[in-house]
């Protein structure tokens, strides 16, 4: 059993969250980050970690445990923020994801991929593009399309603040 | 691109340029048909698109314009009235040499037959005696001889003017000659007073001055001629080449004084020599020995200067630079700006004093280079303006409606990227005025106003902003009329208590319209939000305000540039974000005794004033606790003072705004953010929007 | 006009209105009579917007005037019309006039 739209090998870069090995087209990875001093943007959802500084240029990254209910984690060495290009509101940007540890470079052969199955995953179905077999090791192959969507992440969290109306 | 396309591509810009002016011109002749010198400069226009035009290639555009300024000609001669017909004419003959223009490939014959038209209506209007066909036929093959090149080269010419005595009594002040002459090019004027009589002979109503004029323009004599085209017949005038640049073998070499003198005809070769024998300077020997007066000589003097001006500074006095290398040299300027901060950032960790000299100078020209450079980009907005009076001229008068449009603040500067992508909505908002603003004439009569409706536009810098206003004296917003439309789509709900000003912000929605009939005027509606989200995305606010009966007023705010900042650098806990300094007027401390004093309103009394403030930290959810001493920054926005409570406050910083990108759009109250010297990212604060806020939670 | 004579016999004039081709007559005469009467004249042109050429060479005609009988002739308060009509015609203020700059 294949699964639409995968129909040749492709290269797939996987990494870590939680113990569990998840992984993105390699097409879509332009570079792989050490964990660097992330600027917070104020009133965005948990999992937008903020903005860091990519040779100049100003890149949000997310964190997808968050992004997917998971625990936090505590920064390791191995932490590392994983930079790929995105379509939001029809234009191409980079966009940093935070993962616990970054894997390997793997080849997949369409017959390696099965559906994602409807039920027993952590996270949304929606999310999932295939589970991709290899050693007898399960590996989550996300759709970025979907996880990263405009719907998915831009949201804004109004904040109550603490003041009420006031007279002058 | 060849060289044959860029030499024709500039031909097509300057002619476009010219364009703007035939339409300023001939639209100033309609308002006041008096105005010779617009006449002149209409003529002037005409005359040069024809005549480069021929140079270039441009040969249909050169024979049509003939006929356009062989008319001009007569009407400058004052043998053509200024009639309604004529000034149509002339605007139809601009629009069709911009299609020729627009259209590299030529125009289909449909168009041409429009222009034939338009020809033969001129014929009709000006009969006399039209040149023979054959020099029309000249002119559309080749220049003409007598002015090949006086499109091209940049020369300098000694003008001669010695005004009649009686000039006065015409109404004319030679100065505006002067200054006119001054607006072709590097002008420099030696006044010469010794024909001024003594005080017992001085008649004050006589004029005695006469001037000496060195003039470097690549206008061609012809348009220096047209200068003193009323004045010619009674008075005293020369004008001679002194040296064509970029074109001769005696580039380089700059003429001595002595010839100079001699060539002005001021002295005699004998007499020259006689002085150089001296081995003084001449200028002094010559003012010694009385063969010279003083003023001749300083007048020779700035005639030697202008030219060694001229030859320093190359022929031409500007260029012409594609945008996008301009935009490239904004990028790496910015990117100047972060390396120099973080350089400077450096130096301050090693502190050593060889150090800081040189970093400091970096820092100094980084400062100029960029306030430079992005003043390239800056463009008044008079041209935009201006290009507006035909739309109102031309919109009215099909709707059978009698406007008048007045500007203020067409100097005003603003980043050419703002001013060209405000084009469309600022068309838009003023299409809106004339066709749904401003009543027909019978309907404004009968509500006792004049006749003329009237929009006035104006730009004006206000702190970092530009304002422009579009008012109108027309009918107002109809508050009722909206309110029912926004109802019928949905927009509010039936029990909603509205502001009038919340109801006219309802015009922006997307869909909605108030005109009853729909035009091709204004459309159909589908404009007002476009504009709204072509200002938002110049980071700039849109207001409006109306009076029923009386009329609209549109008020847009827009940035200076998109570029760089002048920002002030705060924390608030381990988070650093950027002020724009421009509206930062003061800081102040803020201990917990004097927030307490204030029983949990947001405002502090700095100095007996009573300032409401923001505290950021909790606008922006910042949870670790605060310190005791927290800073207040003191902006002013809109007017009003608020305060901006953050934890410490670091300083000034060079600001080159990045945007947030896609993710972050719905937060409005960050416009951007920007790279500290140790790469760490700090966010620039939208002080208008969070007034915005602060103003819904403080009722005053 | 309003006019005040200080220690050293130099009266002020201070002129009203503008300085063109409609006032030089009269203020030609004014000029030639304090230039008789005064050993100097120091013009206040605080209360003028206007100037034209031949305003400017009535000053200049009247500053050559002073050098050759020895008088005093000194431009002063608001000039900026005056200087600004100068340059435009050539006639370079530090060249042909004495300005009374501490004042302004």
């Amino acid at each position: 059993m294949s699964v639409p739209g995968i129909t040749q090998t492709s290269q797939y870069l996987s990494f870590i969250l939680d113990q569990e090995t998840y992984a993105l087209d390699i097409t879509q990875v332009r570079e792989v980050l050490d964990f660097t001093k992330i600027t917070k943007v104020p009133r965005m959802p948990d999992f937008i970690k903020g903005v860091i500084n990519l040779r100049g240029g100003v890149v949000p990254v997310v964190d997808l445990r968050l992004k997917f209910g998971m625990s936090q984690a505590e920064k390791t060495v191995d932490t590392c923020i994983i930079i790929i290009e995105i379509n939001i509101q029809e234009t191409q940007t980079l966009l940093g994801i935070m993962a616990d540890s970054v894997q390997e470079v793997m080849d997949m052969e369409p017959d390696q991929i099965e559906p994602a199955p409807k039920i027993g995953t952590r996270l949304k179905t929606g999310f999932i593009k295939g589970m991709g077999k290899k050693n007898d090791e399960f590996i989550i192959i996300l759709d970025s399309d979907k996880v990263f969507s405009t719907d998915e992440l831009t949201i804004v969290q109004e904040v109550e603040t603490n003041v009420g109306p006031v007279q002058a | 691109m060849s060289e044959e396309n860029k030499l024709s591509e500039g031909y097509r810009q300057e002619a476009q340029e010219l364009l703007v002016q035939v339409e300023e011109s001939i639209l100033d002749i309609e308002e006041n048909p008096d105005d010779l010198e617009a006449v002149n400069r209409l003529f002037r226009a005409m005359h040069t698109i024809k005549g480069s035009g021929a140079m270039f290639g441009f040969d249909d555009i050169a024979a049509f314009t003939h006929h356009v300024e062989s008319a001009m000609d007569k009407v400058r001669e004052g043998l053509v009235p200024i009639t309604k017909t004529l000034i149509n004419l002339v605007l139809s003959s601009r629009d069709h040499i911009k299609l020729m223009l627009d259209s590299p490939d030529g125009i289909g014959p449909e168009k041409k037959k429009n222009g034939e038209a338009i020809i033969a209506a001129l014929r009709e209007l000006i009969p006399d005696d039209l040149p023979p066909k054959e020099e029309e036929m000249e002119f559309s093959v080749s220049p003409q001889p007598d002015e090949p090149k006086s499109n091209l080269l940049n020369t300098s010419y000694r003008i001669r003017f010695k005004p009649n005595e009686n000039i006065f009594t015409t109404g004319m002040d030679p100065v505006l000659l002067l200054d006119e002459l001054g607006g072709l090019g590097d002008c420099r004027i030696s006044a010469r007073t010794d024909n001024l009589p003594e005080l017992d002979n001085f008649d004050p109503e006589r004029l005695y001055v006469a001037w000496d004029i060195t003039l470097t323009t690549t206008a061609g004599i012809n348009a220096i001629k047209d200068v003193f085209i009323f004045v010619e017949d009674d008075c005293e005038i020369s004008i001679s080449v002194i040296q064509e640049h970029g074109s001769t073998e005696l580039e380089g070499s700059l003429p001595k004084l002595g010839d100079i003198l001699v060539d002005r005809g001021d002295i005699t070769r004998k007499t020259i020599t006689k002085a150089l024998d001296r081995q003084k300077r001449i200028g002094e020997v010559l003012i010694e020995e009385g063969d010279v007066s003083k003023e001749k000589i300083n007048s020779a003097l700035k005639e030697q200067q202008a030219l060694r001006t001229v030859q320093q500074s190359t022929a031409s006095s500007s260029v012409r630079v594609p945008s996008d290398r301009l935009d490239q040299l904004i990028n790496l300027v910015g990117e100047l700006v972060i390396t120099q901060a973080s350089l400077t950032q450096v130096a301050t960790d090693i502190d050593h004093p060889d150090l800081a000299g040189p970093v400091e100078d970096i820092q100094r020209l980084t400062g100029e280079l960029r306030d430079n450079v992005l003043n390239i980009r800056m463009m008044p907005i008079g041209a935009t303006f201006s290009k507006f009076r035909r739309l109102v001229r031309d919109l009215s008068s099909e709707l059978g409606k009698e406007i008048n449009l007045t500007t203020s603040g067409a100097e005003t500067e603003m980043d050419k990227t703002i001013l060209e992508r405000l084009d469309d909505p600022l068309v838009h908002l003023i299409r809106n005025c004339i066709d749904h603003g401003i009543e027909t004439a019978d309907v404004r009569e009968k509500n006792g106003k004049i006749a003329a409706g009237s929009i006035f536009l104006s730009a004006v810098h206000i702190g970092t902003n530009v304002m422009i206003t579009i008012q109108d004296d027309g009918a107002g917003l109809n508050v009722e009329n909206i309110l029912k439309k926004a109802r019928e789509k949905g927009l509010v709900s039936e029990n909603d208590d509205l502001s009038d000003k919340e109801i006219f912000k309802l015009i922006f929605a997307p869909g909605f319209s108030t005109a009853q009939t729909v035009t091709s005027v204004s459309g159909r509606g589908v404009g007002m939000d476009v504009v709204k989200r072509t200002i938002d995305m110049l980071r700039g606010t849109i207001e409006v305000d109306s009076c029923p009966g009386k009329g609209t007023i549109i008020t847009l705010k827009l940035p200076l540039t998109l570029a760089i900042i002048n920002g002030l650098l705060v924390t608030i806990g381990q988070d650093f974000f950027v002020l724009p300094l421009m509206s930062v007027q003061e800081c102040v401390e803020m201990d917990r005794k004097e927030k307490e004093k204030a029983k949990g309103r947001n405002i502090l009394n700095v100095r007996g004033e009573i300032v409401p403030y923001i505290r950021l930290r909790d606008h922006f959810g910042i949870n670790d606790t605060a310190a005791d001493l927290e800073h207040m920054v003191i902006a002013d926005v809109h007017s009003k003072r608020i305060g901006f409570v953050v934890d410490n406050v670091i300083g000034s910083h060079q600001t080159v705004i990045k945007t947030l990108g896609p993710l972050f759009t719905n937060i409005n109250d960050i416009s951007g953010a920007t790279i500290l010297g140790d790469g760490t990212v700090a966010l620039i604060l939208d002080t208008n929007v969070l007034l915005e806020k602060v103003d819904q939670r403080i009722n005053y | 006009m309003i006019e005040t004579i200080d220690e050293k016999g130099i009266v002020e004039i201070v002129h009203q209105g503008p300085l063109t081709a409609v006032q030089v007559s009269a203020l030609k005469e004014t000029l030639t009579r304090q230039f008789v009467d005064n050993t100097g004249v120091r013009l206040n042109f605080s209360e003028t917007q206007e100037c034209d050429t031949l305003g400017i060479q009535l000053l200049c005609v009247f500053t050559r005037a002073a050098i050759a009988q020895k008088k005093t002739f000194i431009l002063k308060g608001d000039l900026d019309c005056v200087l600004d009509m100068a340059v435009r015609t050539g006639l370079t203020p530090d060249e042909y006039f004495l300005l009374d700059k501490k004042e302004n």
